[in-house]
């Protein structure tokens, strides 16, 4: 038992090293288009990971994920290029403010659930999409912030591809033990069953408002990294369409999957490109998409492979991905 | 010692007197039941004692100290847990992580951020579920097990607390009769090898009769009747509660 749970561990491992060994190896063998794109990805993968954390393990809906990733986006974005303060500044400062908003948003929000948290935690980004929507002094208004910079080494694609990679995987490791902790189990109680997760001892609203701003921490390192990677910083970043992405790209993957988001966030990215060179309407066919993937995968894309191997690598149940 | 004292609790729901001055004592290491016909106030009160419900007015006193109006969660880690009548269990966690997961709870431990909870109080858990057999399904997922199985995994819950008062509200309910002799006979071992003190209540007379210390009748949010079984068995007035009551005398 504790053995085979110590080789489970070993094989992830292995399945993680691979994975990252792709990535590092893959820029090498494409096109700057690619790897743009690629850049894009993992920095959205962080995002959705990000915001899964309190949607998928903690059965949060928040419609308003957008607003820890556009203030860490003006927050990188002021202080490299308004106050001239080196990048890694702004990288510490991006979810240093992020989460503090999260805290204080968060404290208003886990009074309400379900449809009230969801349509409270869309409200509150919405009133801060309007104040750097409006604060044209401080925040450029409409315009943005443009002309973010990066440092000399990071000038090129690639190397901005490995910067954000690098960054992103650091993110991933420390919310995947993040995950498997018991405060991370704690949130998956009170997902299941709040009632019951109370009478064991666990304080439920306030682990769901560490876990609400330890996820606006990551998002605000995601949209830092944004930031600069599209070099300028727009209100657009924390409007509500934006916090419907790692929604979808939850649901798209997988959310009761560590790597669920992520796979989402490819999938998610690739479709758009796909379906963009075709049609105007590349939102409409998402729609469908994920209104097929919802009613025919409820699990989504990683749920689904999950179910399909478990029964091929061994007939063992529940022990490798119980979410 | 007394354990747990309750005195003079009340709760009302609109109109309905649902807990009408409730007064209970509990030893400590006693192993003791409560009885009442359906809508006699009996989970209501273990609501109150567990925090779930704040009493209108009363109190409730454990070790000595007051715990009326407290949070559940601060009741549990005080050393009162609880088994559910209705199956209350986390569905997609599975056995064994959910009792790892209450042993972690008891101790104050899940604020832990970076710790592999996997393999954490790893043989604990699994004493516990030795303890209520379940042990061979450690790995199966809550949801998965069968309907009897789902209660034992909601006494392992409590159990796995470290409480020391357990309550049990109707630990045999939808059970079959080999399933109930088990669970007796669990009730009894945890009484006798952990210490822990029992306070259950139930519809099977022959189980509340068969291992009570002491029975406590509850009839209209009231207490008509407390003693040993033999005593409560010859009672008239519980006679009376519970005529053309199924089979229950």
């Amino acid at each position: 038992m504790a053995e085979n749970s110590k080789s489970f561990w070993r094989s992830g491992w292995l399945w993680a090293g691979l994975v990252v060994l792709g990535l590092v190896v893959y820029p090498q063998l494409v096109s700057r288009y690619y790897i743009v794109l690629s850049t894009e990805v993992v920095i959205l993968a962080l995002l959705a990971t990000s915001y899964n954390l309190i949607f998928g393990y903690g059965g949060m809906v928040s419609f308003g994920h957008a607003a820890f990733f556009g203030l860490g986006a003006y927050a990188m974005a002021l202080l490299t290029k308004n106050y001239g303060y080196p990048m890694l500044v702004g990288l510490l400062a991006a979810p240093v403010v992020a989460a503090a908003c999260a805290f204080v948003i968060g404290w208003f929000c886990m009074r309400t659930i379900r449809l009230y948290f969801a349509l409270l935690s869309l409200a509150f980004a919405q009133l801060l999409y309007v104040i750097v929507f409006q604060w044209y002094e401080f925040t450029g208004g409409s315009d943005g912030i443009q002309g973010v910079p990066r440092p000399e080494i990071l000038g090129s694609y690639a190397s901005y591809y490995y910067f954000g990679l690098a960054i992103t995987l650091i993110c991933m490791v420390l919310m995947w033990f993040i995950v498997n902790s018991p405060f991370g189990w704690s949130l998956r109680a009170i997902r299941e069953n709040t009632q019951r997760s109370q009478f064991l001892g666990i304080n439920d609203r306030f682990y769901k408002l560490i876990a609400f701003t330890i996820a606006g921490a990551f998002a605000g390192v995601a949209g830092g990294l944004y930031a600069q990677f599209q070099k300028w910083a727009d209100p657009e970043l924390l409007f509500w369409t934006t916090s419907a992405n790692p929604v979808l790209m939850s649901i798209l993957g997988g959310m009761f999957n560590f790597v669920g988001p992520s796979v989402g966030a490819v999938a998610f990215v690739a479709l758009r490109e796909i379906i963009k060179v075709r049609t105007d309407y590349w939102p409409l066919v998402l729609g469908v998409v994920l209104l097929t993937l919802v009613l025919v995968l409820p699990g989504g894309i990683v749920g689904f492979v999950v179910e399909k191997a478990r029964p091929l690598i061994s007939g063992e149940k529940g022990e490798s991905q119980a979410p | 010692m007394m354990l747990l004292q309750i005195e003079n609790l009340m709760k009302a729901f609109g109109g309905f007197q649902a807990t009408d001055g409730v007064d209970l004592s509990v030893e400590k290491g006693s192993l003791r039941s409560l009885i009442g016909p359906n809508g006699a106030g009996k989970t209501t009160l273990f609501n109150q004692i567990t925090g779930y419900l704040v009493p209108d007015s009363g109190r409730v006193v454990f070790k000595g100290e007051e715990i009326t109006g407290l949070h559940p969660y601060e009741i549990s880690r005080k050393g009162i847990t609880r088994a559910f009548q209705i199956i209350n269990i986390f569905p997609r966690l599975t056995v064994l992580e959910s009792v790892q997961l209450a042993i972690l709870a008891k101790r104050g431990d899940t604020l832990k951020c970076f710790a592999p909870a996997k393999r954490m109080v790893w043989d604990e858990a699994m004493a516990v579920l030795e303890t209520v057999g379940l042990a061979e399904r450690a790995t199966a997922l809550a949801r998965e097990l069968s309907h009897g199985d789902q209660r034992v995994l909601e006494l392992a819950l409590a159990l796995a607390g470290e409480p020391e008062l357990l309550l049990l509200d109707e630990p045999m309910a939808g059970m079959s009769p080999f399933e109930r002799v088990k669970v007796t006979e669990l009730i009894q071992k945890i009484h006798q090898d952990r210490g822990v003190t029992v306070l259950f209540c139930e519809h099977d007379m022959d189980v509340v009769f068969g291992i009570s210390e002491k029975v406590t009748v509850l009839h209209q949010g009231r207490v008509i009747a407390e003693g040993p079984p033999e005593e409560i068995k010859r009672n008239e007035e519980v006679h009376m509660v519970y005529l053309g009551q199924s089979e229950a005398m």
